[in-house]
């Protein structure tokens, strides 16, 4: 289990650049820079009332690893941009868990710059009635980054009237000996799926809940007080299905 | 308390087309009905209507379960009610930890939600009884599951829930022998326990042979045209079904092909556009 500092920030400008284990309460427009060596875990969530901007660049440098989560349960909008560069044996997860009822775009960019490097891509997306999501994710592998990955899986789980949910998982790829793939879902609850669930008791809503759970909630053990926040804000939202 | 589950002139269509034309069927605590038939006649049509498969409309007939017509009830109710069905192609889903998945389908049977003690030591002993990786209460539900792992989770699943009938469509399909003698196993110690009554569909008299079947039954076109017992069932394997369609001058219906499906994705090839 990672320790994390919670960190409410209070500034429109952030630059990191040592090894960091940070959940971010983020209120309000952001640059975030990252320059960083050594292991770093990092949450992003935001929690502002008003529609913002996140702007994410960095560099990952030989041999470090990150794992950056973003997460977004707000009703307001969010323009996130991730734009990260992988150095040498290094490695990067990333994941976005995000709530659609109002417009909201996400560009995310990870480039393998150099050998043996490493990109992990884990999208889930729950799109609302009247939301509008446009989510464009690039893998890309430069020539002389043999030996690298670049793996994306993106899920979108959508409801009735939905404006958009536009995704587009893309790979980029100038090396011959790499591997990559991208994976994407996109649709209404399978019609199956919610049959399996009530053929073992469970009825619409609770198989709807373990769904929306599924999608929205992190995997991993953090701060008890944050999960329970977390945990009642995708309560709020199963109960409106 | 001796449960039963009867289904009466049933009649069954998908897409339009019927299936079942007409099924008569009683299924008691403790009884193993064989339900044997040519591919795409009506044997996983049966199990699926019964338990109440959106895609499966009801044309004519009746099912009650313990007197209570259970056509007007909803799928989880009917689940709720005893009835259980292990699928022949079970489902994925991602993100949804077996643990998460099966405690609660076990707490929606219950006024009171399971102790966690006794759940884990449920799920564990079952488990190692299946002999399935220790890790599985924290895998997602059948997300890369081997196809006998998946057989083997609807049994796990099976047993923690404890129906009283259990419908199992192809069940030791995928199984290796080892597998299958311990899925066998399985059945017959939760049916000495509990009493449970199963309808079972399967190819092999093999599987059969190691839960000995009360009753056998054979689907062909949509109805079941001669029932028996164990003996059926070794004469099916011996000899097929050609004899039956002699006899009783009736043919198979011929098996549609399966609709593919593809998954949906796109793949840009920016930097070729970009190069001309």
């Amino acid at each position: 289990m990672v320790d994390y500092l919670i960190k409410d920030v209070d500034s429109r400008h952030l630059h990191l650049n040592r090894d960091v284990n940070y959940i971010l309460l983020v209120n309000d427009d952001l640059k975030l820079s990252l320059e960083l060596d050594g292991e770093s875990h990092l949450i992003i969530l935001n929690q502002a009332s008003k529609d913002i901007r996140i702007q994410n660049t960095g560099t990952l440098k030989k041999d470090a690893y990150l794992k950056i989560t973003y997460i977004d349960l707000s009703a307001h909008g969010l323009d996130l941009s991730s734009d990260i560069s992988v150095d040498e044996g290094a490695s990067l997860e990333v994941v976005l868990k995000i709530l659609v009822a109002t417009s909201k775009q996400v560009k995310m960019n990870y480039v393998n710059h150099k050998a043996h490097s490493s990109v992990l891509i884990d999208n889930s997306a729950i799109v609302l009635k009247n939301g509008d999501l446009n989510l464009r994710c690039t893998g890309d592998i430069k020539k002389g980054a043999h030996h690298s990955a670049s793996h994306q899986h993106t899920r979108t789980l959508t409801f009735n009237e939905v404006k958009r949910a536009l995704c587009i998982p893309e790979l980029l790829i100038d090396e011959d000996e790499v591997e990559a793939s991208h994976a994407l879902s996109s649709g209404a609850i399978d019609e199956d799926i919610l049959f399996y669930m009530q053929t073992r008791g469970l009825d619409e809503k609770a198989a709807m809940r373990l769904l929306i759970h599924s999608y929205l909630m992190l995997d991993e053990k953090i701060d008890q007080s944050l999960m329970d926040k977390l945990e009642k804000q995708v309560d709020e939202i199963c109960m409106m299905y | 308390m001796e449960h039963v589950l009867k289904i009466k002139d049933l009649h069954v269509s998908v897409d339009d087309k019927k299936i079942l034309k007409g099924v008569n069927l009683t299924v008691k605590s403790n009884e193993v009905h064989a339900l044997m038939g040519p591919n795409g006649n009506g044997k996983s049509t049966l199990l699926q209507a019964i338990m109440g498969h959106p895609r499966y409309r009801i044309d004519q007939g009746e099912v009650y379960f313990d007197d209570v017509d259970i056509l007007c009830k909803r799928v989880d109710e009917r689940a709720k009610a005893g009835l259980f069905l292990a699928m022949q192609y079970p489902l994925t889903i991602s993100g949804v930890t077996n643990s998460d998945f099966l405690k609660a389908a076990i707490n929606a049977k219950r006024d009171e939600p399971i102790s966690l003690f006794k759940f884990i030591k449920g799920i564990e002993a079952n488990i190692k009884k299946l002999h399935m990786k220790e890790d599985l209460a924290h895998r997602f539900v059948n997300d890369g599951f081997s196809g006998g792992e998946k057989k083997r989770n609807e049994i796990l699943q099976m047993m923690m829930l404890r129906p009283e009938i259990a419908m199992l469509d192809e069940i030791d399909s995928g199984l290796d022998v080892d597998a299958i003698k311990l899925v066998a196993d399985a059945l017959n110690e939760l049916r000495s326990e509990t009493g449970l009554g199963m309808i079972v569909v399967s190819h092999y008299e093999r599987f059969f042979d190691m839960i000995k079947p009360t009753h056998a039954h054979v689907i062909v076109d949509g109805r079941i045209v001669v029932e028996g017992d164990e003996e059926l069932v070794k004469r099916i394997d011996q000899d097929g079904y050609d004899w039956l369609y002699r006899e009783l001058d009736i043919k198979p219906v011929k098996i549609n092909e399966r609709p593919l499906v593809y998954s949906l994705g796109t793949c840009a090839h920016q930097r070729m556009k970009d190069n001309g």
